[in-house]
């Protein structure tokens, strides 16, 4: 079944995040204002990603990424019988233009500058497939998705998207389950390796704010990028050590108190529900 | 006679109606009005105070279920009728994500101050593109710990599953708390 939905509603950082966690594969198509991308994925990483419905060949790919002269380029698609990658790869090999190694870092280069693109989008649609796969002969390189999802977020100009994810700087935040195995193969940038260094029990997310001297707009960004990135989530209130006796008065003058039944009550109720 | 509640909560137009209308005995109390502008075509009048069903357990208890308003305007009903509940529905539209951020909004304030069992409900299940009850757990950041049920509010049995998975998720909290 199709995933369908308009970018204003649930944003593309939020569609990269549920396919991350899911561990989706399959193609999501978004119509931009002005242009649109295609990402493909396989359980959960990304493989490919073209936007405005550019679909170059390994030798432009590495043209662009400055691993190949367009002379050098030139010879080699003279030399292709297709334009298929595979081909275009094993001529660069044979011809030592360039090594594996570059063509995977050309590859995941113009798969990011892609990608990143489609942060920047507040506004259109957008439609994922699963299970459809189609990139003919092209060359892909498995992207983690976390850190897509972060260094995306850098990009991000909405601001109101970080005060509805976090509307109060006066609460704690912890990692996910399997977080810390995860941060240490990303690659983050200092303000980041801040803010994930000050998180968890002992500072609340304006606490962090301070003591790694960023701005509350700079703070949120961040938290919304590692939270997006399924590494953070805002604790609960039992997941907090000690709340101060105000706090816990708020709190608990504001609950919403349930009936407590006795359990007899609820079997009449289950056994009613269940005959009907 | 014992009387008992539950309440049935969600954003505009998730099925509140009709998941009380299928499985209540009487005429749902329903105080709809006609929407001065529609935001869904396929919806001409909203619920303003509350909806109201029944159900009969038997001789000495009569469970009552209550539908909270959609609309941001009337926030203040659902503290209001979820005072003293058994448990809670959240009600979702599996098929419109412009209603997910209003449905993260009601999760939270649920995760923070509702010391009451709820489950939350994938309604809509039927329609062609709905969100799945996985994917919207992940869309939604549903803790693992709550329940999130598919759902088809027309469908009588549907909605009996509902209410007996929230009555199971009761008597797990009972067994918690004890």
């Amino acid at each position: 079944m199709a995933l369908r939905g308009n970018l204003r509603d649930f944003s593309a950082t939020q569609m990269l995040n549920l396919i991350s966690v899911a561990r989706k594969s399959g193609t999501l198509d978004i119509e931009g204002v002005d242009t649109q991308a295609r990402l493909l994925f396989n359980q959960g990483k990304l493989l490919y990603a073209a936007v405005g419905g550019q679909d170059y060949r390994l030798t432009e790919v590495l043209q662009r990424a400055g691993k190949l002269t367009e002379a050098q380029s030139r010879a080699i698609e003279a030399q292709a019988s297709s334009s298929g990658d595979r081909e275009l790869a094993w001529l660069l090999l044979r011809a030592g233009y360039a090594s594996r190694s570059d063509i995977i870092r050309g590859v995941r280069a113009h798969i990011l500058r892609n990608v990143f693109r489609v942060f920047e989008w507040s506004a259109g649609t957008f439609v994922f497939e699963p299970n459809r796969l189609s990139f003919g002969d092209r060359i892909t390189v498995p992207v983690d998705l976390a850190t897509v999802i972060v260094a995306g977020s850098r990009r991000l100009r909405e601001a109101d998207s970080f005060r509805e994810e976090l509307p109060n700087l006066d609460v704690h935040l912890r990692f996910t389950r399997g977080a810390g195995s995860r941060l240490r193969k990303m690659r983050m940038g200092l303000d980041e390796w801040r803010v994930v260094s000050l998180a968890g029990p002992r500072n609340t997310v304006r606490e962090i704010s301070n003591q790694a001297d960023l701005s509350e707009d700079q703070v949120r960004r961040i938290v919304y990028g590692l939270m997006q990135a399924d590494l953070l989530h805002v604790a609960l209130p039992e997941e907090v050590p000690e709340a101060t006796s105000s706090d816990r008065r708020r709190k608990e003058g504001a609950r919403v108190r349930g009936q407590r039944p006795s359990r007899n009550v609820i079997t009449r109720l289950i056994d009613r529900i269940r005959q009907l | 006679m014992q009387n008992v509640k539950m309440v049935v909560t969600g954003p505009f137009s998730a099925g509140k109606t009709q998941f009380i209308h299928t499985i209540s005995e009487i005429d749902v109390v329903s105080t709809e009005r006609r929407l001065s502008h529609p935001a869904d075509p396929d919806k001409s009048q909203t619920t303003v105070a509350m909806d109201f069903g029944r159900l009969t357990i038997d001789d000495d208890l009569i469970l009552y279920i209550f539908g909270t308003p959609g609309q941001r305007r009337f926030d203040f009903m659902w503290r209001i009728l979820s005072q003293g509940t058994l448990g809670l529905v959240v009600l979702l539209d599996s098929v419109r994500p412009d209603t997910f951020r209003e449905a993260r909004e009601i999760l939270n304030t649920f995760q923070t101050y509702a010391d009451v069992p709820y489950v939350v409900v994938a309604n809509k299940q039927d329609l062609p593109d709905a969100w799945s009850p996985e994917d919207l757990r992940v869309a939604l950041r549903i803790p693992r710990a709550i329940k999130v049920l598919p759902c088809v509010a027309t469908d009588r049995e549907s909605v009996k599953e509902v209410l007996l998975q929230l009555l199971y998720t009761i008597l797990e909290s009972m067994d918690g708390d004890s």
